[in-house]
């Protein structure tokens, strides 16, 4: 029989745990936990994940106690990796508990999580305006602003910002500076969302600076700092001000903070420089302080203040400078490259005094700061010393986790025998900083070709091992440029070409290169005597190309079939071809069923053209067909290839107009042309082709040609059909000449090649002989490649039509072409109204979307594309709450106006005096 | 601003993860690993502070010293780190914080924790993450320095736990007040004191 007074379950376990604390894990319990499961990760995970589940249940308890507990472990864990959004309603719970300590739990939970989820907030609005409410009766009082200023910061939208803003201000006149400097600072994040606060009550934050407390002038200053980064011009009018608290104030914190904030300004106000210059020489020489020596310099030449001319600061500067890099401390030799780049940039006729600087700090045994002194290598290269930078540089790989013995030149040669690790990452660098040192301004620092071809294969090599897509591209690229450019070293840049597709490490390792090289020796396949070789090797290894690649290699086939073919001084052997063509043949034929839908494609193409010539041998035993030896040669070889400057052929683009609408051939004509050839096909393959002499539009050749050239024209944007259509059109094909003023032969994309006018084929294969005459003829050597250094000329890109577009440099036109890898990359931008915020006008309330729509302009990652998708989404959303509160703001219009006219009066005097004193000198 | 702030031990144990800025779990802890990466291959006796930019940080492959990359952020984001016996302290800042103020910072970060725990190491922060917290939050609000003064900060900290410790008892105190009130003069004169 059960005692009336027989405890409950409920009743035991509130007397067992008294404090509240009892049967549930505390955080406490928690850590000890993961430290005595922590022997393997998988113990880990599974502890971890039963004090998640614990903490779930725990969460969903009415009990605050309990709740605030599994909320602060929760907190904890996220840093193990688990997300807590899924409590955030649970967080808001605990932020409004009346206690203290709990409010201060619920705000860091809030601070790390609810900026996943902007609607938490809407909900949380209130729950902010009412901890914001600041009487200043009691201490407690006070802390909890704080925790709320605090937990804020972190978490504000465009939404709240405008809530909280007036609650915020009026916090500025708090008696208690901890108040006051966490307002401050509470409020950078909401002139980022929200910049009419700051429009509307500027005098009152600038007010701030004048603070008695030294942490609110500090705070203040850091915002304005932050703010003027983002926007300078509204704050040049405190220049005064900001200028005498850097005379009076003996704290290095905000004289650091002033630098940077003046930097910031001067950039766009050069009035200031006079005025500054001195004062800033003068703390350079009082400062006992190495940091303000630094940001001083910082400010000088960041700031502009460094002028052509005046040698004698900048001798001073120089000074301070080499002091840092003979320092004994890693951290002043470091900051030494960083203020070093920015000076280069400004001042070049330093540029011998650095050479000898950046080649010690090269050899540095810190990595990081080699690897900011290679950043410097591009102001101080010239034609005399790139081969000596690359030696320089080239010895860092090898050099790989060796041990650094101390360089004689440094002052601590007793130290010997520090090893240190080379990372990846920086001979990946190392790689890219090379091929762009040597590519600078159309390759105006290179003199021997030969030895960049051989630098460029020595790079090839390194990159095998360092895992990098990029440079293999980059590398290709490279020998593509080099080919294209420097017509002289052909046949000595094919040699080094063909020596690493045949590498079978590159090919495996380093697959990228392959699909530039290929393109080369497709491309200039003049200079291989022995094409059949040739063909046979790449055929050879095949299928252990990417598919990627294997569809680069097939035009290159054909390419080099047809020049071998055509091959006139050493007369060809019949059944060599006819085996050589059943090879291809075989290749053609599997890859025509790949998967892959490019080379799939490519494969068909060239299999009909192919079997179509071995047909036509089929039936003429004597000599080779004219499909092989003039047709298709023909496809490639029409016209020389030269550089052309990026953008170029966009443009031409952009500028035509084209006639899709209008049939070249009227349907009974195109019905005779397929009678004619079907009646071809019967007879013998000859009279194809002498009727394809007369008549170039046979959709069959024209069809195969744009098939087989096609895939080449990467830049290109035109649909395949936009495109048969323009070879197809002669109308096209007119303006192209004369109303551009374009020689066919200008363009880099040999696609257009196909594209003629009748009479212009018999023409052209004379051309193709000629060029063929020219070029050195194959020695009895299988590859025939000669090495003449002198005289060596580098083709300069053309460009066509200057009107409108920009001559870009070789260099740009790379970083074009890479695309913004944005998988897994962090960017750590807030997103922000200010920079675009017009402080002059005062009704932009319904612009945010505009505003966001440049703001987003400025950054090219996906992850800003996701977050103004967000934005507008976001905006769209709240559109109807946002209704209700303009039309709570027209009654505050009018007050607002009010004082705003007062402001302008205070600020237009501001504005005078700030005139005054830019006008001092 | 300071983006984020990590501290992590030898063993890559995380003891604090802030971030101040919008960035999602799996690249925080993206970011930590490869932070992590780099601090562990140096030689901290003779190398310096500051780490090389690490992969995930890069929003543009090519190479960096094009004057049109200067803008990108890869060149802007610093990464700040100071050795203290077991510990790395990890500051993640962009170009408007001066890098040595930074490497002060640090410390003042540091003699804080140690004027709170005195001779502070890390199973004293192990233990009190919390503690932890507040000290960071009265050093860094938002992403922004508020209070460089050790003793400030510390003065802070300790009024924080003493103002949630008052009001937590203060109610409690009032409870039990409300209690002996009933028990001595009964329910009238009780809610007459009220």
């Amino acid at each position: 029989m059960t005692s009336l007074y027989a405890p409950t379950t409920t009743d035991v376990r509130q007397r067992l745990r008294p404090f509240g604390f009892f049967f549930e894990k505390s955080l406490k319990d928690l850590i000890k936990g993961i430290r005595s499961n922590n022997e393997t990760p998988e113990k880990l995970h599974q502890f971890l994940s039963e004090v998640l589940t614990e903490c779930r249940n725990e969460a969903n308890s009415p009990d605050m106690t309990l709740k605030t507990n599994a909320i602060l472990k929760l907190t904890y864990l996220e840093m193990y990796g688990f997300d807590m959004s899924w409590c955030n309603f649970h967080v808001l719970e605990v932020m409004s508990s009346n206690k203290l300590q709990q409010k201060r739990v619920g705000y860091l939970a809030a601070s790390q999580s609810f900026y996943k989820d902007k609607d938490i907030l809407m909900l949380a609005t209130n729950l902010l305006k009412k901890d914001l409410k600041y009487s200043g009766s009691n201490n407690s009082d006070v802390i909890k602003v704080g925790i709320a200023l605090n937990g804020l910061s972190t978490i504000v939208t465009p939404s709240l910002a405008a809530d909280i803003a007036d609650d915020l201000f009026s916090m500025l006149n708090s008696s208690n500076p901890y108040i006051r400097k966490k307002a401050i600072t509470a409020l950078f994040k909401v002139f980022l969302q929200y910049p009419e606060a700051l429009r509307d009550n500027f005098d009152k934050f600038a007010s701030k600076l004048e603070d008695d407390d030294t942490s609110v002038v500090s705070a203040t200053v850091s915002v304005i700092c932050e703010l003027s980064k983002k926007n300078p011009k509204p704050f040049i009018q405190l220049s005064p001000i900001l200028y005498e608290i850097l005379i009076n104030i003996d704290n290095n914190w905000i004289i650091i903070r002033l630098l940077k904030l003046f930097t910031n300004l001067s950039q766009v106000e050069p009035k200031l420089r006079p005025k500054l210059l001195p004062k800033i020489l003068e703390l350079m020489e009082v400062t006992m302080a190495t940091s303000v020596i630094y940001e001083s310099i910082n400010c000088i030449v960041k700031g502009c203040m460094l002028q052509d001319d005046d040698h004698e600061t900048a001798m001073f500067c120089l000074d301070k400078l080499h002091s840092f890099c003979d320092s004994q401390d890693p951290n002043l030799r470091y900051i030494s490259c960083c203020s070093s780049s920015i000076k280069l940039e400004i001042n070049t006729s330093f540029i011998s005094q650095f050479d000898k600087l950046i080649m010690r700090l090269l050899l540095d045994m810190d990595v990081s700061i080699r690897s900011k002194a290679i950043e410097l290598l591009d102001g101080i290269v010239s034609q005399e010393n790139t081969e000596r930078n690359y030696n320089y540089l080239m010895r860092q790989f090898i050099n790989e986790e060796t041990i650094q013995t101390a360089n004689n030149s440094f002052s601590y040669s007793d130290r010997q025998g520090i090893s240190i690790i080379i990372p990846e990452s920086y001979k990946q660098k190392l790689v890219k900083t090379i091929i762009q040192l040597c590519s600078m301004e159309n390759y105006s620092n290179i003199i021997d070709f030969g030895w960049f071809t051989m630098v460029l294969s020595d790079l090839a090599t390194i990159s095998i091992d360092l895992s990098n897509e990029d440079l293999g591209v980059e590398i290709g690229r490279q020998f593509r440029n080099i080919m294209v450019k420097v017509p002289s070293l052909r046949e000595l840049s094919m040699r080094t070409i063909i020596n690493i597709t045949s590498n079978e490490d590159i090919r495996l390792g380093l697959s990228s290169i392959l699909k530039d090289c290929f393109w080369c020796i497709g491309e200039f396949s003049n200079f291989i005597a022995n094409g059949d070789t040739l063909i046979q090797l790449i055929l050879k290894n095949i299928y252990s190309y990417p598919p990627d690649v294997q569809q680069i290699i097939i035009p290159a086939l054909l390419k080099i079939l047809g020049t071998w073919c055509q091959n006139e001084t050493n007369p060809i052997d019949v059944r060599d071809v006819k085996l050589i063509l059943k090879q291809l043949i075989e290749y053609f034929e599997s890859s025509s069923y790949s998967r892959y839908f490019e080379l799939q494609e490519r494969s068909v193409e060239a299999l009909e053209f192919l079997k179509l010539s071995v047909d036509s041998m089929e039936s003429d035993d004597h000599g080779l067909p004219l499909l092989l030896s003039d047709v298709l040669p023909s496809m490639f070889k029409e016209y020389e290839l030269k550089p052309l400057a990026y953008g170029t052929q966009r443009q031409v683009q952009y500028n035509e107009i084209i006639d899709l609408e209008t049939p070249f051939l009227t349907d009974a004509g195109l019905r005779s042309i397929s009678e004619n050839v079907k009646y071809d096909y019967t007879e013998d393959s000859n009279s194809l082709f002498s009727d394809l002499d007369t008549d170039e539009n046979s959709p069959e050749e024209l069809e195969s040609s744009l098939n087989e050239e096609y895939p080449q024209s990467g830049v290109n944007d035109l649909s395949r059909q936009e495109k048969k259509e323009q070879l197809s059109n002669p109308y096209y094909l007119n303006k192209l000449k004369n109303e551009k003023n374009i020689h066919d032969n200008d363009l880099l994309n040999i696609s257009d090649e196909t594209i003629h006018s009748p009479e212009s084929l018999s023409a052209k294969i004379k051309l193709v002989n000629k060029d063929q005459e020219q070029s050195p003829s194959p020695n009895s050597s299988s590859r025939k490649i000669g090495r003449n250094l002198i005289p060596v000329t580098v083709l300069a890109d053309e460009v066509i039509n200057t009107n409108g577009s920009t001559r870009q440099t070789l260099a740009s036109k790379e970083n074009t072409f890479h695309p913004a890898h944005s998988k897994g990359k962090i960017n750590f931008n807030i997103p922000s109204k200010l920079e675009s915020f017009d402080f002059s006008s005062s009704t932009n309330i319904h612009s945010t979307v505009d505003i966001d729509d440049r703001v987003v302009d400025d950054n090219d990652t996906l992850e800003l594309e996701k977050l103004r998708n967000k934005f507008t989404e976001a905006s769209g959303e709240e559109v109807p709450e946002e209704v209700v509160i303009i039309k709570k703001k027209k009654k505050k219009n009018k007050e607002h106006r009010k004082s705003k006219s007062k402001n302008q009066e205070k600020s237009r005097k501001k504005k005078l005096e700030s005139k005054s004193f830019l006008d001092d000198d | 601003m300071i983006h984020a702030v990590l501290i992590f031990n030898k063993k890559r144990q995380p003891r604090l993860i802030r971030f101040y800025s919008p960035v999602d779990l799996p690249k925080q802890k993206l970011l930590l690993e490869q932070v992590y990466d780099l601090v562990s291959q140096r030689n901290n006796d003779f190398q310096s502070s500051f780490l090389v930019t690490p992969p995930s940080l890069y929003t543009n492959s090519s190479s960096s010293s094009s004057s049109k990359d200067r803008n990108f952020i890869d060149e802007d984001i610093q990464i700040i780190y100071k050795n203290y016996a077991t510990l790395y302290f990890t500051f993640i800042v962009d170009d408007q914080e001066s890098e040595l103020a930074i490497l002060d910072l640090i410390q003042t970060f540091v003699e804080a924790l140690d004027r709170c725990f005195t001779e502070v190491n890390e199973l004293d922060l192990i233990f009190n993450w919390q503690t932890l917290q507040s000290v960071l939050e009265e050093i860094i609000q938002g992403g922004m320095v508020i209070e460089t003064n050790v003793n400030k900060i510390v003065s802070a900290v300790d009024q924080l736990n003493k103002a949630s410790e008052s009001s937590d008892s203060k109610i409690t105190s009032s409870f039990t007040s409300a209690l002996q009130a009933f028990a001595q003069g009964g329910f009238a004169q009780w809610a007459s004191g009220q």
